[in-house]
């Protein structure tokens, strides 16, 4: 050891009894048997607060403190000098104190002894209150001392209800089970695979036709006794305590030796059949054996009511006695013997062999095996209420095995997804190393395939399906189920991926969740957008929405807007490999990965608390999510989210297009409905523009704003004629403002408490519709109506009111085109606007004139007391 | 984060400016009515002109439309007649001179007038029904209220609410407020009237009790926009405004930098004085917000100016009330001519409603 170490630590223990008035001595200093320095201490222990269930304490205490090699860096470690402690929690091997559960935490190399004595005194004060282990709380379970060289067993079943004690641990039975284990020789690893009574098990063995093999691995019977008391804490290290222990308990040798040779029984079955099977893939026994028949191995599972996770419940705390080659080889003999014909001599013959087994028994020494606990009842999953949990039994497609798919499927396998597809259509190129994680032996392969067999070793249990081909064609072709995932992740970074799925989407009868990322063009951004079950939109939709976010130039997304969404494409593309690759990003794997990861949480949270929250309420929801994440350069300005309703969906007279309002659309509309209803009377039409997109690949129409009355319109209570003036500046500065995501799309108008259904006026308007430029191309005709009380309610803000709607696509029309004619727009040819009062258009003060006769300015406010309120009903 | 549609919490500022304030937020109140966001409304702050509708809106009639008449009535007949006429009542007079003469005596100084033509302003705002209303009985469930002004004896803000009135140094007022009271300390600018004096009991946050008089004048020495106590991020401790908004919606009747000629007398300079005081504040409290909205502390930020260029609208308005059809308007409480009082309002009805189709489309959806 090192004599700095020594010194040091002999120093701060100097400094600490002259400080410590008597509080702490040091008695001794001496050198034990491996060589290290030790000091016997003394502490004054006096005036603790003491419970019966605690450990005694007297007035002073003496410990022995070894200073192991690396003091400072290194913990002392310490005993008592009685053994007055012994088989209380945190004691073992009658005298030593288990101070420090997690010393990398725990212990500060800085602090030195005076840590430590620190820390001793902490201890003995908890001891002494019995609360080592508070209600409540994990309870530290007996210590095993194992050996690697035993082997390994992993558990991954619950035990559950099999227990025969009481969920405070108390009870008097024993309880008997077979582990059903797979045996993996290569690092003596056994899989504690299901758990199942003996008759079962010997039925299994007994049965020719049962599989012998899982997933390639020979099975194998180790019987398991469940004791309801504790074994003290710590476990005994021969065999004859152990059984002493048990008998106590109710579970005497003879009963011990029989399980083990029900057991062997089932193995030598097994493995008879497995040799014959396929001998390589049976394995060689642990131990050598002259029988080739043997078994693997033999063993014994041995559970007590040892652990707590949290609250009262007692679990099982497992522990696995693996029997040396010896007492196998007896158990062996004696389950061979049991099996032959009852005879007085094979009776004596087993007495015998009993005897013998009993007597070889008491020699042994145990080697317990490593256990690794899997079971969920006992352990926690390192992600257990993060928004990852959600992915935990899930079924998830993750389209794109590139720089974000590749490292989103990995995270998604890390999270326990029950299902997994991966596809892309690329193979695995040099270049591409640089980011995504693939092997120089991957070149050439597919890198779905490539990816799905290294992501496939994650998991013994899970199956990855790798697509290598046209995601598009496979799995958005018409009619497609997506009804067989949970979740759809398009990590493509593909336009028309994107529309594919926007249009697989739209029809679907069952809408997966779907997470859409890419990343900007110098991999500093990233967008996610998330779209829940609820969502007739996809990610097309939402990052129009993001775009025309950005271009409202809303402070958050500005930067995203000019990054992903330029107004004019960018002309330095990054191609790699110039000439025969696709343009691409110019970032690092570490900033690729983290931006996939960050972008996958983003998406995560969204699903996560759409979870939690939609058990508490229904409707009203959120359904459509963007986040931009940041890093780098970027990092600082953080991450911006947003959210949408869902839209107000509805499919145009024509069957042809889903038009879907956006509720800013129709606040729009519902906003100049009511300004209306306050300076022109409720009976009055209103109306304006239609602003938005016609997307025909998708047969989508997206209506993102609404405007009003241009001035120079005539609004009755019959009436809608739409002006000209301003029309084609509004909609010109709207395509520049919003770099042509945003148009004219066409026109609606109001029915005040009348239906929505276009009367004979509409029908002949909707025959020559002129667009604010002229042009006489399709348009959409909205009318908002409905009978009294819809309409009212909807005026009215009442909570989900919504108006009656009635949507057609209008086809080029083919009436008489005036262009451009005043008056024109929008259906209604001016001349054949009835003779009579019309209140105008315009933001302003309302005005009535009277056209037809000579046009003259009428008074402001109400419509004179002769004004006929006639409504012409469709 | 949360997928549920919650209600957004929506704080709305009106600025001072006489009845240049209280038509432009008409025509904002209009806007916003319109669009459905009224019930969103959380908090209603005010400065002076701004304070006047303030209390109109919170303390009037729940229906839009008589709240609307009620203003559009104030607005038509002016205060500045009726604030001469309640003046020059023998009572008031001889109260105003009694209590006039002690303050200018050697000695006096800490002696404040007790009868002003404030006071005449408080009896005025008093005859309606909203200004006999006290501070906590707003009309409007859910809404609270800030109406402020400033105490010139300390140099700081004096903050009358619905849910507390107070003043930092001194703590909370334990009296309930008479909402004419707030208004006419709010509205009490400088050069135009003198200070309004009132004595209240404060409780400081400790529970002790004292009494303080404060001599109150205009809010806007402090904070012409009326945004301060909305903004995210102030301290309980510092303060008893702190309100949890999602959207600022700020309604500035000022004109900006103007270029109006160049005052040679005394009152004339002073004056400008003051404006160039509201100005460079107005400045700091719209940056400020402009710097929380990047930020990402509020969900969006409306800042509906009734002196914004034109050509900064995010969009054509066919029918635009022009800034230089306003730009002239004086900032006091004479009677509006019909026409004068339809220009401003059409005019923050127009940028208000267009400006939160742009910069707040969730607003009111």
């Amino acid at each position: 050891m090192s004599a700095d170490g020594t010194d040091l630590a002999r120093r701060q223990l100097r400094d600490l009894v002259e400080v410590a008035d008597g509080a702490v001595e040091v008695l001794e200093e001496w050198t034990n048997a491996a060589g290290n320095t030790a000091f016997t201490i003394s502490l004054d222990t006096s005036g603790l607060e003491h419970v019966p269930a605690g450990i005694a304490v007297r007035h002073r205490e003496r410990f022995k403190v070894i200073i192991t090699d690396g003091f400072p860096f290194a913990s002392p470690i310490v005993f008592s000098v009685h053994k007055r402690w012994a088989g209380t929690p945190h004691v073992q091997w009658g005298s030593y104190l288990c101070l420090y559960a997690v010393p990398s935490v725990e212990w500060n190399p800085t602090d030195g002894m005076r840590g430590f004595i620190g820390r001793l005194s902490k201890w003995i004060e908890h001891a002494a209150a019995g609360t080592l282990d508070p209600d409540g709380q994990p309870l530290h379970p007996p210590a095993v001392y194992t050996s690697a060289d035993a082997g390994r067993l992993l558990i991954h079943p619950n035990l559950g209800d099999l227990v025969p004690w009481a969920a405070d641990g108390s009870g008097s039975d024993v309880g008997r089970l077979v582990a059903w284990c797979s045996v993996n020789g290569d690092r003596k690893r056994v899989d504690v695979l299901e758990w199942v009574d003996l008759d079962l098990a010997v039925g299994r063995a007994e049965d020719d036709a049962f599989e012998v093999f899982h997933r390639g691995r020979p099975l194998l019977a180790i019987p398991v006794v469940l004791m309801p008391d504790q074994l003290g804490f710590e476990y005994p290290t021969d065999v004859k305590s152990l059984s002493a222990g048990l008998s106590e308990s109710g579970y005497d040798r003879t009963a011990l030796l029989n399980d083990l040779a029900v057991c062997t029984h089932i193995n030598r079955k097994l493995r008879a059949r497995q040799v014959a099977q396929d001998a390589k893939a049976a394995g060689n026994t642990w131990d050598e054996t002259p029988d080739d028949g043997a078994p693997l191995f033999t063993a014994m599972l041995v559970g007590t009511p040892s652990r707590r996770v949290d609250g009262d419940l007692r679990l099982a705390h497992l522990a696995a006695w693996k029997l040396d080659a010896l007492s196998g080889r007896v158990t062996d003999l004696f389950a061979q013997i049991r099996d032959l014909r009852a005879s007085k001599e094979s009776a004596e013959l087993q007495d015998e062999v009993r005897d013998l087994a009993f007597s070889l028994f008491d020699s042994s020494r145990i080697a317990w095996m490593d256990i690794m606990e899997t079971r969920p009842e006992v352990t926690r999953r390192r992600d257990q209420d993060t928004p990852s949990s959600w992915l935990a039994g899930r079924r998830v497609l993750v389209l794109g095995s590139g720089a974000l798919g590749a490292p989103v499927s990995e995270l998604c396998v890390r999270a326990g997804v029950k299902k997994l597809t991966v596809a892309d259509y690329t193979v695995v190129k040099p270049g591409i190393l640089v980011r995504q994680p693939y092997t120089d032996s991957d070149i050439g392969r597919g890198k779905a395939r490539a990816l799905a067999s290294r992501l496939s070793a994650i998991h013994d249990s899970l199956d990855i399906e790798p697509s290598h081909g046209n995601v598009r064609t496979k799995f958005f072709a018409p009619d497609q189920d997506l009804s067989m995932y949970d979740l759809i992740i398009d990590a493509t970074a593909d336009a028309s991926v994107r529309s594919a799925i926007e249009l697989a989407r739209k029809d679907a009868a069952v809408r997966p969740s779907l997470v859409t990322m890419v990343i900007g063009h110098n991999a500093e951004r990233g967008l996610v957008t998330t779209n829940l079950p609820a969502a007739t939109g996809a990610a097309a939709d939402t990052f129009r929405k993001v775009s025309l976010l950005a271009a409202s130039r809303t402070a958050e997304w500005v930067d995203v807007g000019d990054d992903l969404f330029p107004p004019t494409p960018r002309t330095k593309l990054f191609f790699p490999e110039p000439g025969c690759s696709s343009p691409t990003f110019v970032g690092s794997a570490a900033q690729s990965t983290a931006l996939a990861g960050m972008m996958l949480h983003e998406a995560l949270m969204v699903l996560h608390a759409a979870d939690q929250e939609r058990r508490e309420t229904e409707g009203g929801e959120q359904i459509s999510f963007a986040s931009a994440v940041r890093m780098g350069a970027a990092a600082t300005r953080g991450t911006s989210r947003v959210s949408w309703p869902g839209d107000v969906v509805q499919t145009d007279e024509s069957g042809e297009f889903e038009v879907r309002v956006s509720r800013t659309a129709l606040a729009e509309m519902r906003a100049e409905v009511r300004r209306g209803a306050r300076i022109r009377t409720p009976k009055i039409e209103t109306g304006g523009m239609l602003l938005g997109a016609f997307d025909d690949a998708t047969g989508i129409v997206y209506i993102d704003k609404v405007t009003g009355p241009p001035p120079d319109s005539y609004l009755s209570a019959t009436y809608f004629h739409h002006g000209v003036e301003g029309t084609q500046e509004r909609v010109s500065a709207e395509v520049r403002r919003t770099a042509s995501t945003c148009g004219f799309v066409g026109f609606w108008h109001s029915h005040p408490s009348g239906r929505a259904q276009p009367s004979a006026t509409d029908e002949q308007g909707m025959a020559s519709i002129v667009a604010p430029d002229g042009t006489t191309r399709r348009a959409l005709m909205m009318i908002v109506g409905g009978d009294e009380a819809t309409w009212r309610a909807w005026r009215n803000d009442d909570v989900g009111a919504q108006p009656a709607i009635y949507l057609r696509v209008v086809p080029r029309s083919n009436g008489p085109i005036v262009s451009g004619h005043p008056g024109y727009v929008g259906g209604l040819n001016l001349q054949q606007l009835p003779d009579g009062w019309y209140f105008r258009g315009g933001s302003g003060t309302p005005v009535q004139i009277r056209h037809g006769v000579a046009a003259a300015t009428g008074p402001v406010g109400r419509p004179p007391s002769w004004w006929p309120w006639r409504r012409r009903r469709p | 984060m949360s997928t549920l549609a919650e209600r957004p919490r929506v704080g709305l500022a009106f600025s001072g400016g006489g009845f240049r304030a209280t038509a432009f937020g008409l025509g904002a109140l209009r806007a916003l009515h319109d669009r459905g966001v009224l019930a969103d409304v959380r908090v209603v702050s005010g400065i002076s002109g701004g304070s006047l509708l303030t209390a109109m809106w919170a303390y009037g009639p729940q229906d839009f439309g008589e709240f609307d008449s009620t203003v559009t009535t104030l607005l038509r007949r002016g205060l500045q007649m009726e604030l001469a006429k309640r003046t020059f009542t023998p009572r008031r007079m001889m109260a105003n001179i009694l209590s006039a003469a002690p303050a200018a005596l050697p000695g006096g100084k800490n002696r404040p007038r007790r009868s002003t033509r404030t006071e005449a302003l408080v009896d005025a705002l008093t005859s309606r029904p909203f200004g006999a209303k006290e501070m906590a009985q707003v009309t409007h469930p859910g809404l609270s209220t800030v109406i402020s002004a400033t105490d010139l004896s300390t140099g700081n803000a004096v903050r009358f609410g619905s849910d507390v009135s107070s003043c930092s140094p001194h703590g909370s007022i334990s009296e309930p407020v008479p909402v004419a009271d707030a208004v006419a300390a709010s509205a009490a600018f400088p050069v135009l009237l003198p200070q309004l004096n009132r004595t209240y009991t404060f409780t400081r946050t400790d529970g002790t009790r004292h009494v303080e008089t404060m001599l109150m004048t205009d809010g806007g020495v402090y904070d012409n926009l009326g945004l301060s106590p909305l903004l995210p991020g102030r301290s309980r401790q510092h303060t008893s405004h702190v309100y949890d908004l999602d959207y600022l919606i700020a309604v500035d009747a000022g004109l900006g930098r103007t270029a109006p000629l160049a005052p040679n007398f005394m009152l004339g300079r002073l004056k400008r004085s003051f404006e160039i005081a509201h100005t460079r504040n107005q400045d700091g409290s719209r940056a400020r917000v402009h710097e929380l909205a990047a930020a990402g502390h509020v969900k969006g930020f409306v800042y509906s100016y009734l002196g914004m260029r034109d050509a900064r609208l995010p969009i054509p308005i066919s029918g635009l009330v022009e800034r230089q059809q306003v730009a002239d308007y004086p900032t006091n409480f004479a009677r509006m001519s019909s026409s004068d009082l339809e220009t401003i309002t059409t005019r923050g009805e127009q940028l208000t409603r267009t400006l939160i189709e742009f910069y707040c489309p969730a607003l009111g959806s």
